[in-house]
């Protein structure tokens, strides 16, 4: 019978795998076994299998085991002493921790957001062929006509359409009725140019027809939550409409963010003028096509079908001498990457605006926050060094290399970072909500996970750890044995190095609390102007235009309410935004565009407007339809002495001037007041049916909820069941600063968080160099120093940071400050007293951090910290 | 004086018995045959070693390294003998098993 051996994968595999000591035992006992088969063809399967057994973990090698492998060893020594080291020194440990993971999260969220904002309308698979068609420059609205002859003239133009919205409308379908918001009002090529999937319905029949409708599965659901919704019929304001297709709810990154699109095509009945502009319009080119072509067509275009019509109405002879008129306007049409909508041309956007300036703020303040925190690292070890140069002596005589000792700071380090990272991410996930809050997003935890976030934590991981454990690495591993030995050694890093760190955190945190800070006074200064207006005690109820003939019942029903003093309407209020219509001067000297409201008599007493000259309008005249009030702007404007009497002219009607308010303010606080003409009552026919009419109701009650809950009863009871929907006009007033609360409010938190990281850093260097300097101010004390004059020896030191840094800041935030207030037709002055109020909160926090540090080393008894010489 | 309680598990008491029997000679194949030969029961080889471990671990067994001999390739065995605290465990084990055997009726062993 032939003799086998073992087999040989058996015995090597026992050798690589099993511990030294177990292998001659196990070994020993297998070829027992096998001999004893009598080395058989069985036996030797027997063996491997017996090998495979004992693949136990008592019997397997740890990294202990692999003796030639001296590196790993070295890693597991590093890393026991990085541990070892990082739980002897807690609060250290604690301070750097918290640091950079504060640090780290904020990065994390930032570069999400950045991300989020960099990737709207990338998900449109022609993306690359799809505009935006601006009248002019920057004219968000365009003619109706224009895109159905865009796509009919120029062929390049591979589709176009025409869009409106979003729009809130109530919508109402069975027995359930509510203002629905994120309509889109499209025509029949709108899916031709936005390559939107339905996940049912076709695309071609989909808006084929006027009463069409496609719904996302969201408002599906919401209003056939238990049937299917396609064919169903849902009545908006009233006309019904045919869902003909679902959609899934459009990605987070898009500048239209639907809820639902209804069909809103060109009606061949209708008569428009390309003078009007009434919607948006979209074009997809053909992959062939040039942007630069068709932009030269469109301008042609522009002057083809525009000016014939622009010129009858400003009575220019022909559209040249208009061009040359106004020579800074750009009288074309223009093609706007509808990727560039979201950050570049943030206001042609239908959803929240983008902002490509808080961007770069945003990066900026990640960008200082990560740094503050690795300086934070440097100052703390270097600072250390002169407490761990005995250690660094015993290695050094030991027989460690430079290597060796950079090595150990190096993994001490990482594993920092390591765990900061860790804790970050926890933190990113727990601060989630607040951050959207801040930026009026919707991110889900999952969102955190990009590549772009993977990116930078593999970035810190395998560069800042490293990096920031390489300075003290350095000036630690250049240590001679001896002097460290004796404890000689006094310079742990260049001094000069960490005091320009320490003077950079102090000019970021000075830099973060100037801005945080004038723009908060910016805010109060434009919210104390006086607009000119009274605008308390005000409730405006929208959707007026809901009750026709009903309104002068209304009106009956709510001056019966004690507390309701005055009740009036209006096409337009305050602060809700006004649309400017064209006047001329009867001799045709001069056309212009000014601000155009409605008012009904009463509501120049409800907002208390100052007349100046002439008279309001009155109710018991013949009605004042041909007579108008100007402001002052408007007067100015137009170069005249005096107003009263003067006729303006549109459409060929001559309407006469009665009165001349004092200028108020009606739009924003950030612009000038602009020339303004009010109109008499609200039923004019130029009030296009886009616009809402309003009810002001004034009240003398402090009750506003109470005033709130009277009106809504009133109008449930006469609206025939249309929603009510009303705000106080100082609320709306307030709004406006909405964009600059939130930005102060980011500022504020990431200033916070900067801040806050600094400090701690301080924190901790202000505890090593009192180590350090222990005996020097037990000497000085036996010497006769006071305490407070030690103290004030102390602080000495860090004043002169804290000064040199915040000069810096204060320069830095200057200059950008002085940018951002341009913006701002009323502004605040940057003036000297401001720049003392950062550094004083500075100075003060620093003072107190020091002091109550210094102050424990002062007080101690100098015979404790002399005694071990 | 109060006894200390021992916690055997079945194959380890088995082994710390037969260890003790073998006295000196114990190694794992012995033990493995050992087992076999007096219980029929098969054990794998490393089951054995695996409890022989354990035992030393837990201080009932000691063992050391034998001489070499050519039918197990050179190497040398490893010989397990038992611990004073073993022979503790052994008589603890036997002392609580044949106190609960007593007490069980005669009739009932009788009849099973």
């Amino acid at each position: 019978m032939k003799k086998y051996s073992p087999p040989k994968w058996a015995l090597s595999f026992l050798r690589f795998f099993y511990k030294e000591r177990y292998v001659e035992q196990i070994e020993g006992d297998l070829f027992e076994i096998f001999l004893r088969d009598g080395s058989t063809r069985k036996a030797k399967r027997q063996f491997g299998w017996n090998t495979i057994r004992f693949f136990r973990l008592r019997y397997l090698k740890g990294i202990d085991d692999y003796e030639q492998l001296t590196t790993l060893a070295m890693i597991k020594n590093y890393l026991k002493v990085a541990i070892r080291t990082l739980i002897k020194q807690k609060s250290y440990t604690a301070i750097n921790i918290s640091g950079l993971a504060v640090a780290i999260a904020s990065t994390l969220l930032i570069s999400m957001y950045i991300l989020h904002e960099r990737s709207y309308d990338n998900f449109y698979p022609d993306i690359e062929r799809m505009y935006r068609v601006a009248n002019g420059d920057n004219g968000r609205w365009t003619p109706t006509l224009l895109a159905q002859t865009i796509q009919a003239e120029i062929p390049q133009v591979e589709a176009a359409t025409k869009v409106n919205g979003l729009m809130e409308s109530f919508l109402e379908a069975g027995n359930q009725g509510i203002l629905q918001d994120g309509g889109l009002w499209v025509d029949e090529n709108f899916l031709s140019v936005f390559d939107i999937e339905l996940l049912k319905g076709s695309k071609e029949y989909a808006l084929s027809e006027p009463d069409h409708m496609i719904l996302t599965e969201t408002i599906a659901a919401k209003f056939f939550p238990d049937k299917e919704a396609m064919n169903e019929i849902i009545e908006i304001d009233g006309d019904p409409f045919k869902v003909v297709g679902i959609v899934s709810d459009p990605p987070k990154n898009t500048h239209i963010p639907y809820k639902y699109i209804a069909s809103n095509p060109v009606d061949p009945e209708q008569k428009y003028y390309w003078s009007g502009n009434n919607t948006f319009t979209y074009a997809k080119l053909k992959p062939t096509a040039r942007r630069g072509d068709v932009s030269i067509m469109l301008a042609d275009l522009y002057e083809k079908k525009v000016g014939p019509d622009y010129i009858a109405y400003t009575g220019h002879e022909s559209f040249e001498a208009l061009v040359k008129e106004y020579p800074n306007r750009n009288f074309a049409f223009t093609l706007i990457p509808v990727i560039d909508i979201h950050l570049k041309k943030s206001h042609f956007t239908l959803g929240t605006q983008g902002d490509a300036e808080s961007i770069l703020i945003f990066s900026l303040i990640a960008l200082f926050i990560l740094i503050i925190a690795c300086i934070n690292y440097i100052n703390l070890s270097t600072a250390r060094s002169a407490v761990r140069s005995k250690e660094v002596g015993i290695r050094k005589s030991l027989g460690s290399q430079k290597k060796n000792i950079i090595l150990q700071f190096i993994t001490e380090s990482t594993l920092i970072t390591f765990i900061s990272v860790i804790l970050a991410g926890l933190l990113a996930v727990l601060s989630i909500k607040l951050f959207n809050q801040l930026t009026q997003r919707a991110f889900d935890v999952v969102d955190l996970i990009t590549p772009g976030n993977i990116l930078v934590l593999i970035v810190l991981l395998v560069f800042v750890g490293p990096l920031a454990g390489s300075y003290p690495a350095y000036v630690m591993s250049r240590f001679n044995p001896i002097d460290a030995l004796k404890g000689g050694i006094t310079k742990s890093g260049k001094a000069t190095l960490r005091n320009i760190l320490v003077a950079f955190q102090f000019a970021t945190s000075v830099f973060l609390i100037t801005v945080t800070l004038v723009i908060y006074l910016q805010v109060e200064y434009l919210k104390s102007q006086d607009i000119g207006i009274d605008i308390n005690n005000t409730l405006v109820v929208n959707n007026g235009i809901q009750l026709e003939s009903k309104y002068d019942v209304l009106k009956g029903q709510l001056e019966q309410i004690p507390s309701v003093e005055l009740v009036s309407k209006a096409s337009h209020v305050p602060f809700y935004g006004f649309p400017d219509y064209g006047y001329k001067v009867p001799d045709g000297s001069k056309s212009f565009s000014p601000n155009n409201a409605f008012l009904a008599p009463g509501v120049e007493k409800m907002l208390n407007m100052e007349l100046l000259d002439g008279r309001f309008f009155r109710k018991d005249f013949i009605p004042d339809t041909a007579s108008i009030i100007v402001n002052e702007a408007l007067v100015k404007e137009l170069g005249w002495e005096d107003a009263v009497g003067r006729k303006l002219r549109r459409d060929n009607i001559d309407y006469t001037i009665i009165g001349l308010v004092k200028d108020f303010n009606f739009a924003s606080l950030k612009r000038e007041v602009e020339p303004l003409i009010i109109r008499y009552g609200w039923d004019a026919y130029e009030i296009g049916i886009y616009h809402q009419r309003f009810i002001l109701v004034q009240f003398s009650s402090k009750n506003l909820r109470k005033v709130y809950e009277e009106v809504e009863e009133q109008w449930s009871q006469i609206s025939g069941g249309y929603p009510f929907e009303a705000r106080f006009l100082d609320e709306t007033f307030q709004l406006q600063f909405e964009a600059e609360r939130r930005f102060g409010m980011i500022f504020t938190t990431f200033s916070g968080m900067a801040i806050f990281i600094a400090l701690l850093g301080l924190f901790a260097l202000t505890t090593f160099i009192l180590q350090k300097r222990f005996k020097e101010i037990a000497v000085r004390k036996v010497m006769g120093a006071s305490v407070p004059s030690l103290i004030r020896m102390i602080i000495k030191d860090f004043t002169k940071l804290v000064l040199a840094g915040s000069i810096l800041g204060i320069g830095g935030s200057f200059y950008w400050l002085d940018d951002w207030l341009q913006e701002y037709s009323t502004r605040i002055e940057l003036s000297w007293y401001l720049l003392t109020i950062p550094i004083a909160i500075i100075l003060i926090i620093t003072w107190i951090v020091v002091s109550t540090k210094s102050y424990k080393a002062a007080v101690a008894n100098p015979s404790k910290a002399l005694k071990d010489e | 004086m109060k006894s200390k309680s021992y916690q055997l598990g079945e194959l380890e008491e088995l082994v710390l018995m037969i260890v003790a029997i073998l006295n000196e000679e114990a190694y794992g194949v012995k033990v493995m045959d050992e087992i076999q030969s007096q219980i029929g029961r098969k054990v794998n080889i490393s089951a054995v070693h695996t409890v022989l471990d354990r035992l030393e671990k837990k201080d009932f067994v000691s063992s050391y390294m034998g001489g070499a001999s050519a039918e197990r390739g050179g190497r040398r065995k490893r010989l397990f003998r038992i611990t004073a605290e073993g022979s503790r465990a052994i008589a603890y084990v036997h002392q609580t098993r044949n106190a609960l055997y007593e007490q069980i009726p005669k009739t009932i062993l009788g009849y099973g």
